[in-house]
């Protein structure tokens, strides 16, 4: 598990609860990294555990910070919420230089968290955790009736795709038209 | 209570009281019948602040602000002074407060006249609306209020002064209405309106103009929206029973018990339930689009046992409430429920859709699929085609999904009502979605699954004579395909088929249901052909084609027909692609000199038992065509080395001709 803590991107995180590195390698002190989501909660995560994400793996490996910048530097990802972060900290912490898995229970059962998890995960491209993502969304609607299936995944139907594509038309017109005359109003 | 006091001390005070959001608060406005205004946030339903005048205190002491509690709810007031003008004072009060809050007015009752005007220019569209007793003095207002006022839910008329004699006759454009004085309204003006709730105190409509109104509303052409309607009628009494017969003169009505699923209850607006009143028996009524109209007449009883008035009920009832009776704030709300407990599956990305569909069974994609346009387009996303998947139509409209290389691929799509735990095959039941009522509806589920799965039906019996030109066009290019007896009708048919369909391995054709008396002489252009009936099919097609497998039923050919084919085929000029020929004919001979006949001027050797030839012959992956055992077997030897035995048999009045061509394994 990561610590967090509440606090702006230039606050000093504490240590982690838990330290999940591996005895066998004590000489080459581990680096840690900082990332926050929404509500600005910085988790501290070592290299190891974030791996499992091409994403920030991509952004870190020419870094070469020093503890120092990277506490200064925290990875802002505003478009994650905080618990979602949390979760997938926990899960590259959990998995951090261990051989997946082939099933996850740990995942979340509310529909509309796992629905921001795999947003989450897709965006900071964890494919493990992704596929067991996928495979949970799968098993929502195993020996569903078709209507449940509806429910369960939000299925509009025919009319109500149409009505929406009709009305979204519609306020992009009202847009379009908006800013035009704001653009004329601009000119005069 | 605070900002409103704030906001009223200037413009610029309320400017600054404006920037806050308090619209995210969603507050609910409404001004009472009291004169009072009330400000209410639905997810803090035990809080309530409330805005009045009145002159307890001396003039000076006004505004001030006093909380109240009573049974767990809060009540916080906001005192103003009651001088002449305060209804004047009011309004500026609620436009201040609509201003700041930027919400509006949701229930509106109308006590005086004057604010009526107010009302339909400050805010033209509102949830609720009632003119309270005696409002209304001239018939004309009625009518400006109808044209001006957009009441979206409920709209309440109670008693209006006698002199207003002008009937009602357009209809009320309101969802739901509830009017005191209704001897104003008049049938057309129920029988037009698209109300959904109809409330009516005082009705003058006699029981033959709620007969129409059951037989409109039956008709369907009328009263499309109606969910409930109530009259209360004085005009009613001349003997509740004689009404009753009346009413229901000319309907078909079935008697139901209490028992019988109506909802107890009416939704007439947002906050307001209406509980029906409680009867053992009601009557029925069935629209042929299976909504029940449920009629429950009741009276009431005055002390000395005189009925003063007769409640008659017409509940409309449905298993689900259709969507268009629903209110767009109802649909809104439905909405945020279904967001906040569903998983919006096609708003993932593609890339991640992909994946979610790549873990889904194969029925559970058909489900899928048949949802929307946009879940077929998601279910697209498949990748089944890759194992090979393959459609195959069974003769009792079944459809398979099937996977050879796949232990378990074998998928089921049926039309049932009930499920069997016997089945061996996973299942999709047509009560999991819909039945196919027609052969049209069948030829959409196989063009639906070719789409989705990308997969060709490699194996198609067809059923109908209708079916074949929709195949031509749909998929002239087949696998296996079986025309099941009595299904083509004409030469002309068969013809068109054998031009049209290609690349057929296995061609099965049940008799040919005809008086022509044709005979065919071309041949059948597929490698494998089983024929039943084929008394038209003539030696020159069997010589000139290219079959492998060739299974005739009910053949004419003669012996010397046979013979004719043996040495063709020992020649090596024809025949070169056969495998094996199997003809069945019903004309009665003795096998010895049938089988004479047969071999006449043929140089065959005669074993016994069997020298090596394979026992089975593979028409189709499921169709292993299982030999005859036989003792004696006659080998004709081609030039090629090529060997072709011949096994004539007779089983019970069948003479059964058997030739198989095979090469001895060096």
């Amino acid at each position: 598990m990561s610590s967090t803590e509440q606090g702006t991107s230039s606050a000093a995180p504490a240590e982690p609860t838990t330290a999940p590195e591996s005895a066998a390698a004590p000489e080459v002190p581990e680096s840690f990294y900082y990332v926050h989501g929404k509500d600005k909660v910085v988790h501290k995560v070592s290299a190891g555990a974030l791996q499992h994400s091409a994403l920030i793996h991509g952004m870190i490996s020419n870094l070469g910070y020093t503890e120092e910048q990277a506490k200064a530097n925290p990875f802002p990802f505003e478009n994650i919420d905080g618990d979602i972060l949390q979760m997938v900290v926990d899960w590259c912490n959990q998995h951090k230089g261990k051989p997946t898995p082939p099933e996850d229970t740990n995942l979340p059962k509310q529909k509309e968290k796992l629905f921001d998890l795999v947003l989450a995960v897709n965006y900071l491209e964890i494919k493990e955790l992704l596929t067991y993502c996928c495979k949970q969304v799968a098993m929502m609607v195993k020996g569903k009736s078709p209507e449940e299936i509806r429910e369960i995944w939000m299925i509009p139907t025919d009319a109500e795709d149409e009505a929406a594509e009709k009305e979204a038309k519609k306020r992009a017109g009202k847009e379009a038209a908006g800013e035009t005359a704001a653009a004329a109003g601009d000119a005069k | 209570m605070e900002i409103i006091v704030f906001s009223l001390l200037s413009k610029r005070a309320k400017s600054i009281a404006k920037q806050i959001h308090w619209d995210l608060l969603d507050i609910r406005l409404k001004w009472s019948c009291y004169n009072q205004i009330r400000l209410k946030i639905p997810s803090d339903p035990k809080r309530e602040w409330i805005i009045e005048h009145h002159k307890r205190k001396e003039a000076s002491e006004y505004p001030y602000v006093e909380s109240k509690k009573y049974s767990g709810y809060s009540y916080h007031y906001l005192f103003f002074h009651k001088n002449q003008n305060a209804v004047e004072e009011l309004e500026q009060i609620f436009e201040t407060i609509w201003e700041v809050f930027r919400s509006p007015i949701c229930d509106f009752p109308v006590v005086e006249k004057s604010v009526i005007n107010w009302l339909i220019e400050f805010q033209p569209t509102i949830r609720c609306a009632w003119i309270c007793d005696n409002v209304l003095t001239a018939s004309e207002t009625l009518e400006s209020i109808f044209k001006s006022l957009k009441v979206t839910q409920y709209f309440r008329l109670k008693t209006v002064e006698a002199d207003i004699q002008t009937k009602i006759t357009e209809p009320i454009p309101y969802r739901s209405i509830s009017i005191g004085s209704s001897y104003l309204v008049t049938l057309p003006a129920i029988l037009n309106g698209n109300n959904s709730i109809i409330l009516l105190d005082g009705s003058e409509l006699t029981p033959m103009d709620i007969n129409t109104i059951l037989k409109e509303w039956q008709k369907g052409t009328k009263l499309r929206n109606l969910e409930f309607l109530e009259i209360k009628s004085s005009a009613l009494q001349e003997g509740f029973d004689g009404c009753v017969r009346e009413i229901s003169k000319d309907l078909n009505l079935t008697e139901s018990d209490e028992n019988d699923g109506r909802p107890r209850k009416v939704k007439i607006h947002d906050e307001w339930e209406y509980w029906l009143p409680n009867v053992n028996i009601s009557y029925n009524l069935v629209r042929s689009d299976g909504m029940i109209g449920s009629i429950f007449p009741t009276y009431r009883l005055h002390e000395d046992g005189r009925i003063t008035d007769i409640r008659f009920n017409l509940q409309n009832i449905s298993t689900r409430k259709p969507r268009k009776h629903q209110l767009l704030t109802e649909v809104k709300a439905e909405e945020e429920s279904k967001t906040k407990n569903g998983f919006p599956l096609l708003n993932l990305p593609r890339v991640v859709l992909l994946e979610c569909i790549e873990n889904l069974e194969v029925l559970e994609i058909v489900q899928l699929s048949l949802l929307s346009k946009r879940a077929k387009s998601a279910a697209k996303l498949n990748r089944w085609d890759l194992m090979g998947i393959q459609l195959i139509l069974k003769a009792d409209h079944r459809i398979y999904l099937k996977i050879p290389s796949y232990p378990m691929g074998l998928w089921n799509i049926e039309y049932r009502t009930k499920k069997t735990s016997e089945c061996p095959y996973k299942m999709l039941y047509a009560e999991a979605f819909h039945y196919f009522y027609s052969i049209e509806e069948l030829k959409q589920m196989i063009e639906h699954l070719y789409e989705v799965f990308r997969s060709p039906t490699c194996d198609f019996r067809i059923v109908e004579q209708s079916m074949v030109e929709w195949l031509i066009k749909f998929q002239p290019t087949i696998r296996y395909i079986r025309f099941l007896d009595g299904v083509i009708t004409s030469f002309e048919t068969l013809n068109r088929i054998c031009e049209s369909l290609k690349g057929t391995e296995y061609f099965y054709l049940g008799s040919v249901r005809t008086y022509e008396k044709t005979e065919v002489t071309e041949p059948i252009p597929y490698r494998a052909i089983a024929i039943d009936n084929s008394y038209w099919l003539t030696l020159p097609a069997i010589l000139n084609g290219t079959n492998s497998i060739i299974l005739l039923d009910g053949s004419e050919l003669t012996p010397k027909d046979i013979n004719t084919i043996l040495k063709e085929w020992q020649m090596g000029c024809k025949l070169r692609n056969l495998e094996y020929l199997e003809i069945k004919s019903s004309k009665l001979q003795d096998l010895q000199s049938y089988t004479n006949e047969v071999l006449k001027d043929l140089n065959v050797t005669t074993v016994v038992g069997n020298d090596g030839r394979a026992m089975t012959i593979k028409v189709t992956d499921d169709f292993i065509h299982r030999l005859p055992q036989v003792q004696i077997v006659h080998n004709l030897i081609r030039n090629d080395g090529m060997i072709g035995s011949i096994f004539p048999s007779k089983r019970k009045n069948e003479l059964l001709f058997n030739f198989q061509v095979w090469r001895r394994e060096t």
